[in-house]
């Protein structure tokens, strides 16, 4: 009886996902040891539509800007749970669902939701061994305008960083729309071992967003004014600068839906800020940042029985300055690598080993882990970084920077614990001498993936 | 023509006087014909005709006694005959010898008597041809009729001095070598004769070990010729350990042939079932009658049955041969059934009986017998159970394979069963873990059944109408019911048709249940995903029975069965007409009336609940109709509750009217819903959605109404939910259904009131790494 009922249960889950209306019917008969499974209405429907709220505050449409799925095109539930979790996620609504109906020709949902108050004042606390404990204030303002604009700030506290950000979304049309302006300032100070800085920056972006069946896009572009401060380090004291910031983000549905949980699908995110001095040492320099993670789910199997993750990450600074004058840039414009998001057998930023860093960095680390070995919540993992520094932005130098390690995740109930231990080497070139940097780095981390 | 007819009588006339001159001659001077010489030329014939015959040292002695008679003496040294085309026989005799006479008569010769016949230290070979196609398969083997072969014997002449005996005689059959050894010797005048025959069971026979054997002794020792000492014995041991040994005697001394009277013991030991059987049998031309009395031994069905003194008369005078059995039985339950029972006196432990078979046309051919049975039980009054019963039924035809056909049987049966306290019963059944379950267990009283049934030739079926009254009582319960019904037993094309039908009126009943948790109600129908093998379709294996059955249960109108729980307050009132109905789904009506139930913490009135089964409907689905009253200090709310029991509409009410929400949040949390932390008003949500779609059941209603509730998730695309219950101060409990792996996980666990384990994921910016970061937080909304 009990493998009947597990099947019913686990291949509901199943059909659920692709199949809106289909059914299961699982049978035993304990005399005879044989378990009937019938299973009906086993293919897609189209997404027909969406019921408005029932006796919303919100002006119909503005949920819109939430959805992950396309009207017209074919129902998948995880489109569904995305678009719900977006929107809890943004706090305009404290839950909600869709409820699926199905009709001959598609299916239609209806949503059930629950509205709380409209502003939102959060008190947070956690740690990891990059930056030590961390501290969290934010306040949001969740329905300013017609169109439920947000207004909020954030204080962000670190030993390592400090931010204040105030931001807001402003859906400034006269219709519900996934358009909207960013107006984004942003007060913070970097205290790492090679350098200290107080940077502010005041931008105001146009974002926007895209979705269909298989990927969301986010996109922002708009000036920005930054004024950084130099306590410690090579760089001027004061720098002040604006220019063109723009970023965008590619990140498969499947991406999204397992965030928490990494196993399959690619996301992409890239950022770039042309800028010019306004006073002080005059420079003209434009940053390029981009990193990817690609997963693969090894035959599909669940729980998975092997997740391989291939990351990298190209950091870049053109300028019109020789590289013996990069000193006379501001260090944010300046790239370091080690420490948890890229080259674990190092500590944080402590590649290449000097306070100046390099204009250009390049990192790929390949992981392969297991749910399948210990428990489906302990993953256990090996892994692979290698990265370079380089002086100049179009090119990387020797030495390379590689370091394999061990590591294992822990589905927490209070969220992911990941410890990673690796060893950091140095080696001139693949066929070079090879040294031991770093014999063992620790990292524990709570609730970072990578 | 005159001197040609002369010429052809005194042809006649000498060809007459020389065949008896001849004959004469022969007669007087049998030598001239029956010497060695002769003899040998005859076995050279027969060597032609593929018989060969040896011998040496061949001596003949014939000596005239008077005129008529003769007597001949033959002697042979190494005598052989054997069949030298085939070899399927071979016979080999050291010395054999014989001494008889023969007399003519007017019939012709005749063998009058053997002095003395003796064959000593034959060795013999015969290989049984297997069955060629002169008797279809199919046909039964005709048996051997006794009566004729003892006929047959008694006229055989005399033999004075048997002496015969054989050291090998194998008989070789397609697959087995038979051994036997047997020795004959007798003298008349001497009056002695004995017959000794032992066969053993071959090495490889399939059925029977080699210890198996069988020995006959006949001899006489006071006779001319009859009558015979018979002594029989055969011990057959199976291969599987099974026995059966078998003795007979004829040890009487007379003077006449018949009756013969034989006498011995029967003993079958199947394991399982162990027969001893003392008998006495006397035969006649006239009748066979015979007198056994012994026991059978259960192993596997414990008990022990006496057979007293059975009569067995077969009358063999008259055209039709009558047969008359009666047979006193008594069955006696054995101690190893009671000890395990306390007491072990609570049930019936034995009954007096009688088997009786009357045949008037008995034949030994594939007993083709017609007559009938009577088989009577009946128990001593006062006992636990008192049993009455009788069977009566025509004698059928025994099939080859299968059940004799129930129209050539017509039976009748009369029973009248009583047990004058069921729980001396319970008490037996829970001895072997099979007892009532609660709270029938501890009811005490007598339960009777009557049936009475007729054979219809009309409907060719055995109808069995039957009453079954309860008069149970256990202190605070009652259960005064009438049970009517009837059997139909039918037969037909080799398919057994069995029905039954079924009215049982409660006229009272008053139960209580036994306490019932709030969190895991029992299922109130079986769980559908689990089949039995009744549900099964027939199968051309299952086709030979076909069961249906038609039960109806009915509370009488004025007089409700009433429950006594621990989840309601007061007695619950149930009314019920149901249905069953083999291959169908429960049928009918169950409804309560009014009373009082602790719901969501306050006393609740269950205005009226009903539950009809919705007509046609292939599943066990019901159609649901109730109101709920539960009075608050401002409002009174109603809950109403319709549709069929798969999918549930709650419809929640209230005066003066509030919104559905805010009902939801004051019944399952106690304040509106404005009052509430942001989980409750999300848990009301998710209630509101799953009762509008039909999600929460009665049971899941009750558990939800009944249990401190912290939260409720409800996933639709599954349409199930998950609860989290209180368990004690600062623990929770989460039971349902389960949550999609994935689906809710990592955006905000709740830890307590307004403190959260936030999972963010941060938006790197272009000076930053994107990352996910896991903060504990405390969320106020304002």
């Amino acid at each position: 009886m009990s493998k009947a009922v597990f099947l019913h249960n686990n291949l509901s889950i199943l059909i659920t996902f692709d199949y809106p209306c289909g059914t299961i019917d699982i049978t035993a008969d304990p005399e005879l040891a044989e378990i009937d499974i019938k299973l009906k209405e086993l293919y897609s429907k189209n997404l027909l539509g969406v019921e408005p709220l029932q006796n919303s505050h919100l002006k119909p449409g503005v949920l819109e800007r939430y959805y992950a799925f396309q009207l017209g095109k074919i129902y998948n539930h995880e489109h569904m749970v995305i678009t719900s979790r977006r929107i809890v996620s943004s706090g305009i609504l404290t839950s909600h669902q869709f409820i699926l109906k199905c009709q001959d020709d598609g299916v239609k949902v209806s949503q059930i939701y629950s509205a709380g108050e409209p502003r939102l004042l959060s008190i947070g606390a956690g740690a990891n061994t990059d930056v030590g404990p961390i501290f969290k204030i934010a306040w949001k303002n969740l329905t300013t305008g017609e169109y439920d604009s947000t207004l909020g700030t954030s204080l962000f506290l670190s030993l390592r960083e400090q931010t204040l950000r105030l931001n807001s979304a402003w859906y400034l049309l006269d219709r519900p729309s996934r358009f909207h302006l960013s107006p984004v300032l942003t007060l913070s100070r970097e205290n790492e071992d090679i350098y200290e800085t107080l940077s502010s920056e005041l931008a105001l972006l146009s974002a926007t967003s895209y979705d269909n069946q298989i990927f969301g896009l986010w996109a922002s572009l708009g000036p920005a004014f930054k004024y950084d401060r130099q306590y410690e380090g090579i760089a001027p004291v004061v720098a002040d600068y604006y220019g063109v910031r723009g970023d965008i983000r590619l990140e498969g549905h499947k991406f999204e839906y397992w965030k928490h949980y990494p196993r399959e699908d690619h996301m992409l995110n890239a950022n770039i800020f042309t800028a010019q001095a306004s006073r002080g040492t005059p420079f003209r320099a434009t940053i390029l940042r981009a990193q990817s993670q690609h997963l693969f789910n090894f035959k599909n199997r669940v729980p998975p029985w092997l997740i391989l993750g291939i990351r990298s990450k190209v950091n870049m600074t053109f300028t019109s300055l020789g590289a013996d004058q990069s000193f006379i840039l501001p260090t944010y414009f300046r790239h370091f690598l080690g420490g948890l998001s890229d080259i674990r057998g190092f500590s944080r930023k402590d590649i290449p080993g000097d306070s100046l860093g390099g204009l250009g960095t390049a990192y790929i680390g390949l992981e392969a882990g297991s749910d399948a070995i210990l428990h489906e919540k302990l993953r256990p993992f090996l892994f692979f970084d290698l990265g370079a520094v380089g002086e100049q932005s179009h090119q990387l130098d020797m030495p390379l920077y590689h370091s394999p390690g061990v590591g294992m995740r822990w589905e927490s109930p209070i969220g992911a614990l990941r410890l990673n231990l690796a060893r950091g080497f140095i080696s001139e070139g693949f066929n070079g001498p090879t040294f031991v940097a770093n014999p063992l780095q620790v990292h524990v981390s709570l609730g970072e993936e990578f | 023509m005159l001197k040609i007819l002369k010429k052809l009588l005194w042809s006649v006339l000498i060809f007459i006087v020389l065949l008896v001159s001849v004959l004469t001659l022969i007669w007087f001077r049998p030598q001239i014909l029956l010497n060695e010489k002769t003899l040998a030329y005859f076995s050279q014939r027969l060597k032609i005709a593929g018989h060969q015959i040896s011998w040496e040292n061949l001596h003949i002695d014939i000596q005239n006694v008077d005129h008529f008679k003769r007597k001949i003496f033959i002697q042979a040294e190494n005598f052989c005959a054997k069949d030298s085309l085939l070899n399927n026989f071979n016979v080999c005799i050291p010395l054999a010898k014989i001494n008889f006479s023969i007399e003519i008569k007017t019939s012709g010769i005749s063998l009058i008597e053997i002095d003395e016949l003796s064959m000593l230290d034959m060795t013999i070979f015969y290989r049984v041809e297997p069955r060629r196609s002169a008797v279809p398969d199919d046909q039964p083997i005709q048996p051997i009729d006794t009566i004729k072969w003892f006929e047959t014997l008694s006229t055989m002449p005399p033999v004075f001095n048997v002496r015969i005996n054989a050291k090998e005689f194998m008989i070789l059959t397609s697959d087995q070598m038979w051994e036997f050894e047997f020795s004959l010797k007798g003298h008349i005048l001497q009056k002695e004769i004995a017959l000794k025959l032992d066969i053993d069971a071959p090495k490889n026979h399939p059925q029977w070990t080699q210890k198996s054997k069988v020995q006959i002794y006949l001899s006489s020792q006071d006779a001319d010729r009859l009558p015979l000492h018979l002594e029989a014995h055969a011990s057959l041991i199976s291969r599987e350990g099974e026995k059966i040994d078998l003795q007979l005697f004829d040890n009487h001394h007379r003077h006449n042939f018949y009756p013969i009277e034989l006498s011995g013991k029967v003993k079958v030991d199947l394991k399982q079932h162990k027969i001893d059987l003392a008998y006495g049998l006397d035969y006649s031309p006239e009748q066979i009658s015979a007198l056994f009395k012994g026991r059978y031994n259960g192993i596997t069905i414990p008990i022990n049955v006496q057979f007293g003194q059975c009569k067995l008369n077969l009358n063999l005078a008259h055209y039709d041969k009558d047969l008359l059995m009666d047979c006193p039985l008594t069955v006696k339950a054995k101690k190893s059934l009671f000890a395990k029972v306390p007491g072990k006196e609570n049930l019936i432990k034995s009954l007096e009986g009688n088997l009786g078979v009357s045949i008037n046309n008995f034949s030994t051919e594939a007993l083709k017998s017609k007559g009938n049975i009577k088989i009577s039980f009946k128990s001593k009054k006062g006992k636990p159970i008192e049993l009455n019963t009788t069977i009566f039924s025509q004698l059928p035809s025994f099939p080859e394979k299968g059940l004799p056909e129930l129209e050539e049987m017509k039976p009748e049966i009369f029973l009248t069963l009583k047990l004058l306290d069921i729980n001396r019963l319970f008490r037996f059944l829970e001895a072997f873990e099979s007892g009532p379950p609660a709270p029938f267990h501890s009811f005490k009283g007598p339960l009777t059944l009557q049936l009475e049934s007729s054979y219809n030739d009309k409907q060719d079926a055995l109808i069995i109408p039957f009453t079954l009254t309860a008069d149970l009582t256990s202190p605070n319960q009652v259960l005064l019911s009438e049970i009517n019904g009837q059997v139909s037993f039918m037969q037909k094309n080799a398919v057994t048709y069995l029905a039954l039908k079924m009215n049982a009126d409660i006229q009272k009943a008053k139960l209580i249940l036994p306490t019932l948790g709030h969190r895991k109600l029992p299922r109130l129908f079986e769980d559908k995903r689990i089949k039995k093998s009744g549900d099964r379709k027939p199968t051309s294996k299952d086709n030979n029975l076909i069961l249906n059955y038609q039960v109806a249960i009915k509370t009488e109108k004025n007089a409700p069965l009433y429950i006594q729980s621990n989840l309601a307050k007061e007695k619950i009132p149930v009314h019920m007409d149901i249905h069953l109905e083999n291959e169908k789904p429960l049928s009918g009506k169950i409804w309560v009336d009014s009373f009082l139930i602790n719901l969501f913490r306050k006393d609740a009135k269950i205005n009226y609940l009903s539950l009809k089964s919705i007509a046609n409907s292939k599943k066990e689905i019901f159609d649901i109709k109730g109101k709920l009253t539960i009075s608050y200090t401002d409002y009174i709310i109603y809950l109403l509750i319709a549709g069929p029991s798969d999918h549930l509409r709650l419809t929640f009410q209230s005066d003066p009217p509030l919104p559905e929400k805010d009902i939801i949040s004051i019944l399952f949390f106690g304040y509106p819903i404005e009052e509430g932390t942001s989980e409750e008003a999300d848990s009301v949500s998710n209630i509101q959605a799953a009762a509008a779609r039909g999600a929460i059941g009665l049971a899941s209603l009750y558990f939800f109404a009944s249990t401190p509730i912290e939260s409720i998730r409800y996933d639709p695309s599954l349409n199930r939910y998950t609860a989290k219950i209180r368990v004690a101060k600062g623990t929770s409990l989460t039971v349902g259904s389960g949550e999609v792996e994935g689906g809710i996980y990592g955006l905000r666990k709740r830890l307590g009131k307004d403190f959260y384990i936030s999972t963010e994921y941060q938006e790197g910016g272009s000076d930053k790494d994107s990352s996910t970061t896991t903060l504990l937080e405390w969320i106020l909304r304002y």
